[in-house]
């Protein structure tokens, strides 16, 4: 490795980086809030109880005698009787046939796990699954044009790390060197330590990633081309990985009870496991019952299945993955999910995503820091400007949006039609008005203000929250709630970091003075 | 260095297109070459494959934007697809002539 091609890849790693790296940032932003998507959704949906811990076999009961109720024609049931962290509500799910298009379609509701009827109607919002939901799809756009744009930046991403390896010559000496209030120097440090201290999750989140958005989409030519590009095979292999399907018998057959089919045998599911239970053709003389048991994403869990009209335990196989390469494929996207983590692994994959929003953050800020001098000197011409403005509007902007998504959850009109769809438009005219702030501003004053604004909206958000709702900290804290209250707490830290920063980036009074005279001698 | 000494707009405008629309071709043939090559199920293969086409792309985009002449770089691709898509062309027509 020359010189020359480590300083041809730190020019790649340079524009690679900057091009979408405000698109990364939003992705990074709105998937690392992903990883407290349900907490986030309980905070923005004050109105539905809180449930205590339920007996699943019980629930079974309740959920069979649900759909019985409500979708007795349908041709898949779903019941999930456990309630946990990924599934506060124990709940039920259906197939049912769209008149107009003939395909069938999942309804679900929770349920009240005391009185098995479902849960009364929150208020009207997207949650923190439509927060998750941005960093794969963004928004007003068509879900296709999402992916592909996101699947593009990913790559860029994945370029990125690789040739900031190479571009990085002294990776373990510079992991131990900060530079404090160093300009431009302090910003690389920063840039590098967090990237180096969190590289294995970078390159993992990353890759997974791109397996998630390009694997089907962006790469169907090794597949199509090692199938000779017959179609019939490839569709064929929906049959091999899919799971088996149940023929009807067209016969009536009352369907058993599903919860004596729960025991607390060792060779049959017990019912603290039970993540799902499946019923296909319920009511039918062939219906199934199959029970998917909890285990760590989509490469453990074992299944049991059961003839539905005798009872009788059949003799299927679960899913098994065909080979290692399938395995290690759904394993990193099961390490991007991070669905398996309990409360202490889940704060760690916060932090981890934090610390690579933060290392898109400084690299950008990098950017702009060490031509500064250079630029100032002569007049900054417009690519500088633009990256100068789209830092602030989207480093501090976007947060300020996100946090104007929650202020418009408690502050909209909760019978308002649309509601959902006001709370996000709502996030992006603030973050519009933000990137106006950052184009007219006066460029001192721009990271200041835009801190100002953002300190502001959290700082106000656990106030407004107490005014509009139930679920603020003088009840959350005595209850021991800390979903409610973590999610106060952190928007008043955010606030706080928030202000501190826009107070030590502050212009300076001599600065001012020079700004003001500046003015003066312009006109 | 590579860029530098010819930072012309066209040419970086050049590379781009290189690594990103013929760049992406060799990396679909790459991995379809080993695809036929290695000695494992069809369906194994094509997940090994699928998963290798990044890390190639990744590996060839590096590559256009190290190379000193643009031409070099461009001739490299062509010749690489070239190859390594008959070889697996080859490879395939003599496993269905089997």
């Amino acid at each position: 490795m020359n010189g020359t091609f480590r300083q041809s890849m730190t020019w790649l790693h340079t524009w690679t980086g900057l091009i979408l790296c405000w698109l990364l940032y939003f992705v990074f932003v709105t998937g690392t809030l992903g990883y407290f998507d349900t907490e986030i959704d309980l905070w923005m949906s004050p109105e539905t109880p809180v449930q205590k811990a339920s007996d699943p076999v019980a629930n079974i009961r309740l959920g069979q005698a649900r759909l019985a109720e409500v979708a007795p024609d349908s041709e898949r049931w779903f019941i999930y009787p456990n309630q946990s962290r990924n599934r506060p509500h124990m709940g039920v799910g259906w197939l049912e046939k769209d008149p107009e298009t003939g395909n069938n379609v999942f309804h679900g509701e929770n349920l009240d796990s005391q009185s098995g009827q479902p849960l009364p109607d929150a208020r009207d919002t997207g949650g923190g699954q439509l927060l998750y939901r941005m960093h794969y799809l963004l928004h007003y756009f068509p879900n296709r044009i999402g992916y592909w744009l996101v699947a593009f930046a990913t790559m860029l991403m994945f370029v990125g790390m690789i040739t900031g390896i190479i571009a990085h010559k002294k990776i373990f000496k510079d992991f131990f060197t900060f530079r404090w209030a160093k300009g431009s120097r302090s910003w690389l440090d920063a840039h590098n330590l967090l990237s180096v201290s969190t590289l294995p999750f970078q390159l993992m989140i990353t890759y997974s990633g791109l397996l998630y958005t390009l694997g089907l989409f962006w790469m169907p030519l090794v597949v199509l081309g090692g199938y000779g590009f017959d179609m019939d095979k490839v569709r064929g292999l929906q049959d091999i990985l899919g799971v088996e399907q149940v023929e009807k018998a067209n016969e009536a057959a009352p369907l058993v009870a599903i919860e004596g089919l729960v025991t607390d045998a060792a060779d049959s599911p017990q019912g603290d496991q039970i993540n799902l239970v499946i019923i296909d053709f319920p009511g039918d003389a062939n219906s199934e019952v199959s029970f998917v048991m909890d285990g760590i994403g989509r490469t453990g869990g074992e299944n049991f299945a059961y003839n539905g009209a005798s009872g009788e335990r059949l003799d299927k196989p679960g899913l098994e993955l065909p080979n290692a390469s399938a395995k290690f494929a759904l394993s990193m996207i099961d390490l991007h999910e991070g669905t398996f983590a309990g409360p202490f692994l889940r704060w760690l994959y916060f932090l981890a995503g934090l610390m690579g929003t933060a290392m898109i953050a400084t690299g950008a800020i990098y950017y702009v820091q060490s031509r500064k001098r250079k630029t100032e000197a002569s007049h900054p011409g417009f690519g500088f400007r633009l990256v100068e403005c789209m830092n602030a509007a989207t480093i501090a902007g976007l947060l300020t949006a996100i946090g104007v998504f929650y202020l418009s959850n408690r502050l909209l009109p909760l019978g308002m039609e649309n509601r959902a769809e006001w709370e996000v438009h709502c996030m992006f005219l603030a973050w519009a008005a933000c990137f106006v702030h950052a184009a007219v501003r006066q460029r001192e004053f721009v990271w200041s203000e835009q801190l100002y604004a953002l300190a502001a909206v959290y700082l106000i958000l656990p106030v407004i929250n107490a005014m509009t709702t139930q679920a603020h900290l003088g009840n959350s804290l005595p209850a021991g709630d800390w979903i409610l209250a973590g999610f106060d707490l952190m928007a008043l830290a955010t606030g706080l970091i928030a202000l501190a920063l826009g107070l030590k980036l502050r212009p300076r009074r001599e600065q001012e003075a020079q700004v003001v005279s500046a003015d003066v001698a312009v006109q | 260095m590579a860029i530098k000494s010819s930072k012309s707009r066209w040419n970086i405008t050049g590379r781009t297109l290189l690594a990103i629309v013929p760049g992406y071709l060799l990396s679909n043939s790459l991995a379809l070459f080993l695809v036929f090559a290695l000695p494992m199920d069809r369906l194994h293969g094509v997940i090994l494959g699928t998963l290798l086409t990044f890390v190639f792309w990744a590996a060839i985009i590096m590559w256009v934007f190290s190379i000193d002449r643009l031409k070099t770089a461009a001739l490299g691709i062509l010749v690489a697809t070239v190859l390594s898509g008959g070889a697996a062309y080859a490879l395939y027509v003599l496993e269905i002539s089997r």
